[in-house]
């Protein structure tokens, strides 16, 4: 099945990618696969947002860990000097920017430990928990049925969490959050392993639903006669449903007779989980898979949020794997108040600059099998947070990275000094990606500094 | 009541606001009504029929003459634009638009006094005759329509209804995306209730595995599993996955022989009492000291081994202990979890609790359920790996903890039970070193005389469908239908499906449906399913489809026959919805489906019974929790900077006291006011100490005279209440304000203008400032001032209390940046919007008891309608309110009277207009309690 060698997880990761023979283009995609993807012209934008939490360390000015750990550089301008916090992404200077001065303008007031369900969408929840949808899914819905899944939705919890504290930033045109997934032997399957029960007990399954949905709506079409304008809107809706869902059964149904791209499972470690001995190898193996959802156009729309919001949930465990002693809400609050507290949560900041540093050398080091370039150079991938310190619902922390191929401007550090809408940047990379729409909930303009 | 009760104080306060803000007409513009002006005959109450009033002839001309320089293309004011104004008032939008015109003209305050343009008093009387005209049609509109309230089951409801239907207590619902709540606050809401091809799949899929837990084909059932865990005998290996000892099952003549070891003897504990937690924070000068993976002295773990747990089963514990209260009379409380996860991070704890006070001679014992399908499992579950489940074996971890909080205890660092990789060398050592810590430690709490929780033993049962499986388990006759394979399978199929249709229904089904039903049960079985597979599919489809999902799904003409008129209109339904968040029950269906329910007596009697159940406590709780806003608890974060010794513990304890308090009056038939000024609390332990009442004992909330009802005691006085209204850190005036107005006065400030920025309590302009002042800088803005005199007032009155509802004598402000940390006075002195002065809050619950109890009754009424009809009142629905706010207030102001005023009202039971009784309402005509207003609506 492989054409991977079975080397260790450890040793995998130091070799790297040259380490790592790619597997010939036809087995990762198969052959159909290849084919559509030269018949299109349209080139094959991705778009991987990740979400951290609980904001990073900003020193006050003046204070003496503001030089070194402030997660924000200290001046603007493609020379901009990335502190001690961003170092780890030096090599790729180049292939990304940082942005300050976002900030969802319904997201402003104290309560954040909410914030990622909104993260995507920037509605007001000011009243209660409502939402639309994110932007990640505008850009799925647009190009549903190119890959096998039309997203991929990940986090360190897995589900939606609750209202106070999701555990996912992607949203359905409903406003229903999307359940994400965190098991990697769960995403792994689901990508790459072929159903036990084979393709045509799969085949059967589908059948089956469509009978069910069949049934259901059929019972509708009697109800003609005495409907009031208000029931026959809500049967709609009933209705609209079970056409959709059967739509999407089709579509699985499409897929089922193009087989799963052939991937070595040992190249995963996929027994990892987000705790403190794991955390680390957690964290990468998500990356990796992200990376490999990608080069097999399996997806084309990655969210990976890394934990839940406040000092609950799995991934607030990982500054631990990061040598640290406190979790990552602890690390926040103590900062103004420990003597070194700001440079121990920058510590933290660093680290997780570090995974993200992996996962875009790896994207920057991998040619893009269906396009021009390597696969960063067709792939935007937006790393942020809702909050800028933690319970501080404004400038957000941002890492703009990749797209090169798909008209963004890289290799400056922009500080946008009005705070301005996050959506006015979602809506740049929206259509960045090829969606063509003006506007993305309460957006204002285009980020025109970000264009080439 | 005033039409459109509600809106109307909305609109004032609109206009009021454009006054004070827009004082000066702005220049000329052009307006234009377009060509779809309405003509309108007016039809006045009694049905005669009065003189045309066109407005395209004669409103329109004056609206444009004397609002259009404001309110028209070139300029809106208020948002405001009277060119696109809807004069057919087709939505509730546009009814309360143009009622908030119609007030603003009545009253004369608009156009604004100094405005030269102005309409003569007869142009003004005819917009405003114009404008009441309509408001009767579209009443009359809203009557007709009024029989059409099919809507889906709120999450709630859909898991309650099938906890019903399977007699299991599981949380079917877990995985269902969370729904948002209506503007006003209410999961039942008609139009916000949809399904979305994403929650169609969950259905499908909780359909599937509820179906297949729960329908149950063998004739055997497998046995339980039983363990006995004495506490001393629960061992900890450093460096074993887990820690712990491993418990296998016992058979049945070991565990009887363990039972009889236990008889004969005293009760021998476990070496290790469990100490409190402590009510503040760690020492933290030690980073070492704070590792949360430290075994604490409140917690004990014990493992044990399942082959059962991904059956429909439910676990039962039996845990004995005893306590030695503490020296200032708290008792311990045990809190039990279980989870399936390793070591000690449980991913979603589901805890129960119980108060000891057993001397250790006679310990208690404390019984907890737990369905399996509530142990989390850590991960989430794969659909599509369904392999083995027969072999699979669960290690399950229990933990039992003292959650009682007592502030002389501190925390151990024992490092016994972290799980750390085998071959760590040193951590023998550190157990040592800090094991002989943990006995100063113990030592110094047992001379502080803290409470302690002595463990003696565990009793688990494994039990495969339930304790309460007989209840409604759907059993199969298999043996019948393998029997004969052909027609008596399907004739079994049939029988099966006929009575779970029915129950699934909540009604009475057609032979149609049943025949659909059927053929899908054919279709399936000549697709090569078996007898079992096929009546599974065909049940889990029941389940999806409308009849189910929704209350009051329509039922073609043609089916009508053998389906009762209340049984159409789904009365059984709308009340057990309304009065249980649940399904009806044998008897409602039975009287439905004779049409008996909907006469008053019966209904009357029903309505009593119903409240008297258990399940109307769900009723009790959901409309608590939605009326007061209680969603937005969770919405807060606290910040730890500034309460370290809230927790979340704390934080549950608040909102089951909002809780229960109001389910205590409701239930116990008490006056509602009480709901404001009341001189009993709730609470436990901890919530004492957090208000500084005389000392309780126990965790659970308990009934507590208040000396002097206006500094505890009341909404207002509530936890829940002031956190939630609170930022997480410093107490909210605003949001205190507008909380009042909207849930207590049913009186809802506007939105601020779109130009108008909100206030921003934490930039740096205003940092220095007192919030009080920065509110009052606020409010000195003119844009904001006429809004924010009419909302600030309510909530400076509440400034003795901190953002999680403590008594404060000064506000805590801490430097975001440097830390420091100062105090600055607080002032609850203010003047409310009547000019009345009040000194703080227990003037403030004077003044709503004494003053504005009407409005209060008034918007409880509103609210509780706008729960029963899953929908906003509207026009047509105007006289009924008052007519059941009228009966509300002869009852004495009793919560269960203004239930039943509901239930009987026409609103409420979709009386279609052509069946409808008699305008003259008696509950409108007669002030009757209730036996005299069941006989003369007779």
């Amino acid at each position: 099945m492989s054409q991977f060698s079975r080397h260790p997880r450890r040793k995998l990761l130091q070799l790297g990618l040259a380490g790592m023979a790619l597997p010939p283009l036809a087995s990762l995609l198969g052959a159909s696969k290849v084919a559509r993807a030269a018949t299109t012209t349209q080139r094959p934008a991705r778009l991987v947002t990740i979400f951290f939490t609980n904001g990073v360390s900003l020193p006050p000015e003046g204070h003496q860990s503001f030089d070194d750990w402030h997660w924000f550089p200290h001046h603007p301008g493609p020379d901009y000097v990335m502190t001690k916090t961003l170092q780890p992404l030096a090599a790729l200077r180049s292939e990304l920017s940082i942005l300050s001065g976002f900030s969802h303008p319904h997201l402003r007031s104290n309560i954040t430990h909410s914030c990622s369900a909104q993260f995507l969408t920037g509605d007001d929840q000011s009243k209660g928990y409502k939402n639309s949808i994110s932007y990640d899914q505008v850009f799925a819905e647009k190009i549903d049925g190119a890959t096998r899944y039309s997203s991929l939705a990940l986090s360190a919890s897995g589900g939606t969490g609750s209202l106070g504290r999701p555990a996912t930033i992607s949203v359905n045109r409903d406003g229903a959050l999307i359940p994400a997934l965190s098991d990697p032997q769960q995403i792994f399957n689901r990508l790459f392993v072929v159903d036990a029960r084979g393709a045509e007990a799969r085949a059967r399954a589908i059948a089956r639903d469509r009978s069910i949905l069949d049934r259901v709506s059929s019972r509708l079409s009697g109800l003609n006669g005495a409907l009031s304008a208000d029931d026959r809107h809500r049967l709609d809706a009933y209705f609209t449903a079970t056409r959709t869902l059967e739509r999407q059964l089709e579509r699985a149904n499409e897929w089922l007779n193009v087989p799963k791209p052939e991937v070595d499972p040992g190249a995963f470690d996929l027994d990892a989980e987000p705790t403190r001995e794991l955390g680390t190898n957690y964290v990468r193996t998500m990356f990796d898979l992200i990376h490999m959802a990608l080069l097999t156009d399996s997806t084309r729309v990655v969210t990976y949020q890394t934990a839940i919001e406040g000092g609950s949930g799995r991934g607030n465990q990982l500054p631990y794997a990061a040598g640290l002693s406190l979790h990552h809400h602890q690390l926040s609050h103590s900062a103004a108040r420990d003597e070194g507290g700001w440079e121990r949560w920058a510590k933290f900041d660093q680290y997780l600059t570090e995974r993200l540093s992996e996962f875009l050398t790896k994207m920057a080091e991998t040619p893009d099998p269906l396009a021009e370039g390597s696969l960063l150079d067709n792939t935007i991938v937006l790393y942020g947070s809702g909050t800028s310190k933690t319970h501080v619902g404004r400038n957000y922390p941002l890492i703009l990275a990749g797209g090169k191929n798909l008209g963004v401007k890289q290799g400056a550090f922009h500080r946008f000094e009005d705070e301005r809408p996050f959506n006015d940047l979602l809506l740049t990379l929206l259509q960045r990606v090829g969606v063509e729409t003006e506007s993305f909930g309460d957006s204002e303009s285009v980020v025109d500094q970000i264009l080439v | 009541m005033k039409p459109t009760h509600a809106v109307t104080l909305f609109a004032v306060s609109v206009f009021v606001l454009v006054a004070f803000w827009f004082p000066f007409a702005g220049t000329p513009g052009s307006v234009s009504y377009g060509d779809d002006a309405i003509e309108q005959v007016v039809v006045s109450s009694s049905g005669n029929e009065t003189p045309r009033v066109s407005f395209s002839e004669t409103i329109a001309p004056i609206l444009k003459r004397n609002c259009s320089q404001c309110h028209g293309e070139g300029k809106q004011e208020a948002g405001l634009r009277f060119d696109e104004l809807d004069p057919a008032m087709s939505s509730d939008q546009d009814v309360s638009v143009w009622s908030s015109v119609r007030d603003a003209l009545n009253a004369h305050q608009m156009p604004p006094p100094e405005e030269t343009r102005q309409p003569s008093e007869q142009e003004r009387q005819q917009i405003v005759a114009w404008i009441d005209a309509s408001f009767e049609r579209v009443a009359q509109r809203r009557r007709a329509n009024r029989s059409s309230s099919m809507r889906r089951l709120t999450v709630a409801e859909y898991e309650h209804t099938l906890q019903e239907l399977f007699g299991a207590k599981v949380p079917f619902a877990t995985n269902l995306p969370a729904a948002p709540l209506s503007e006003y606050g209410y999961s039942r809401d008609a139009d916000l209730l949809g399904v979305s091809a994403l929650e169609l799949e969950y259905f499908l899929a909780i359909a599937r595995q509820s179906v297949d837990d729960y329908v149950i084909f063998a004739g055997h059932i497998p046995d339980s599993e039983h363990y006995l865990i004495e506490f001393e005998d629960v061992e900890y290996r450093p460096g074993v996955a887990g820690g712990y000892s491993v418990d296998e099952p016992l058979t049945e003549q070991e565990l009887l022989e363990k039972r009889r070891a236990r008889d004969v003897g005293p009760a021998i504990y476990s070496d290790r009492t469990l100490f409190p937690l402590p009510d503040g924070p760690l020492d933290l000068s030690s980073e070492e000291l704070n590792r949360s993976d430290r075994q604490k002295f409140h917690q004990q773990f014990a493992r044990f081994k399942s082959h059962q747990l991904h059956k429909a089963g439910e676990l039962v514990a039996r845990v004995y202990v005893a306590a030695k209260l503490g020296d200032d009379g708290s008792a311990p409380r045990l809190r039990f979890r279980i989870g399936d996860t390793l070591g000690m991070e449980f991913a979603e704890p589901i805890p129960g609790e119980c108060d000891v006070t057993a001397s250790p001679e006679k310990p208690q014992v404390c019984t907890f359920r737990i369905p399996f399908r509530h142990i989390p499992t850590g991960t989430t579950e794969d659909e599509e790996d369904e392999e083995d489940e027969e072999d699979e074996e669960t290690t399950l971890t229990l933990s039992v903890s003292n959650a009682s909080h007592d502030p002389d205890a501190i925390f151990d660092v024992v490092p016994e039970g972290y799980n750390y990789a085998p071959g760590k060398s040193g951590l023998m050592s550190r157990y040592r070193k800090t094991l002989a810590d943990s006995i100063v430690s113990k030592a110094a709490m047992r001379k502080a005389g803290v409470n302690e929780l002595y463990l003696d033993a565990i009793e688990i049962d494994l039990v495969p469908f339930g304790l309460d499986m007989h209840a409604r388990l759907w059993r199969i006759d298999a043996q019948r239908a393998n029997l004969n394979a052909g027609a008596d399978a399907r004739t079994v199929a049939e029988e099966s499906l006929q009575a779970f249709m029915q129950r699934a229904y909540r009604r009475s089904i057609s032979p149609a449906e049943l025949g659909s039903m059927m053929s899908l049960y054919d279709q399936f079985r000549s697709e090569g399913d078996s007898f079992e597979d096929a009546l599974k599919e065909t049940f889990s489809t029941v389940l999806i489809s409308d009849p189910f999902l929704y209350v009051a799904a329509p039922i073609p003409l043609e089916q009508h026959q053998s389906i009762s008129e209340e049984e159409r209109r789904q009365l059984a339904s709308r009340l057990s919805y309304f009065l249980w968040s649940g399904p009806p029950d044998d008897r409602l269906l039975e009287l439905a489906s004779q049409n008996r329910l909907s006469d008053p007596g019966t209904l009357a009697t029903e309505v009593s019974r119903m409240l008297g159940d258990r399940r109307a406590r769900r009723f009790s709780e959901r409309f608590a929790r939605e009326w007061l806003r209680l969603d937005k608890y969770g919405l807060v974060a606290i910040n730890p900077e500034f309460y370290p010794h809230y927790d979340e513990d704390l934080g549950q304890d608040m909102v089951s006291e909002a809780i229960t308090t109001f389910q205590e009056i409701f239930h116990g038939a008490r006056d509602a006011r009480e709901l404001i000024a009341s001189e009993t609390v709730y609470v436990n332990q901890r919530l004492a100490r957090h208000y500084g009442l005389p000392p309780v004992t126990g965790g659970k909330l308990q009934a507590v005279a208040v000396p002097d009802y206006r500094t505890r005691g009341g909404l207002l006085h509530q936890g829940a209440i002031l956190t939630m209204t609170a930022d997480g850190a410093e107490s909210n005036p605003i949001y205190r304000g507008v909380w009042i107005m909207e849930r207590l006065l049913n009186d809802p400030p506007p939105p601020p203008p779109p130009s108008v920025p909100a206030l921003d309590a934490s930039s740096a302009d205003v940092g220095p400032l007192t919030l009080k002042q920065k509110i009052e800088l606020h409010r000195q803005q003119s844009a904001c001032a006429a809004c924010h005199a009419k909302i600030d007032p309510w909530g400076l009155a509440l400034e003795h209390f901190d953002a999680i509802g403590a008594w404060r004598e000064a506000a805590l402000v801490i430097n975001p940046d440097t830390a420091a940390r100062s105090f600055s006075p607080v002032d609850s002195s203010t003047v409310l919007p009547s000019g009345e002065e009040i000194e703080g809050s227990s003037d403030l619950v004077s003044y709503l008891v004494g003053q504005r109890q009407d409005e209060f009754t008034r918007g409880l009424t509103w609210h509780m309608m706008t729960y029963a009809l899953a929908r906003a009142p509207n026009l047509g629905d105007e006289s009924e309110l008052e007519s059941i706010h009228r009966y509300f207030r002869t009852s004495g102001y009793k919560l269960p009277s203004l239930v039943l005023a509901i239930v009987q009202s026409e609103s409420f039971q979709a009386v279609p207009v052509s069946t409808a009784r008699d305008k003259a309402d008696s509950l409108q005509t007669k002030n009757a309690p209730t036996a005299t207003l069941i006989g003369e609506r007779q």
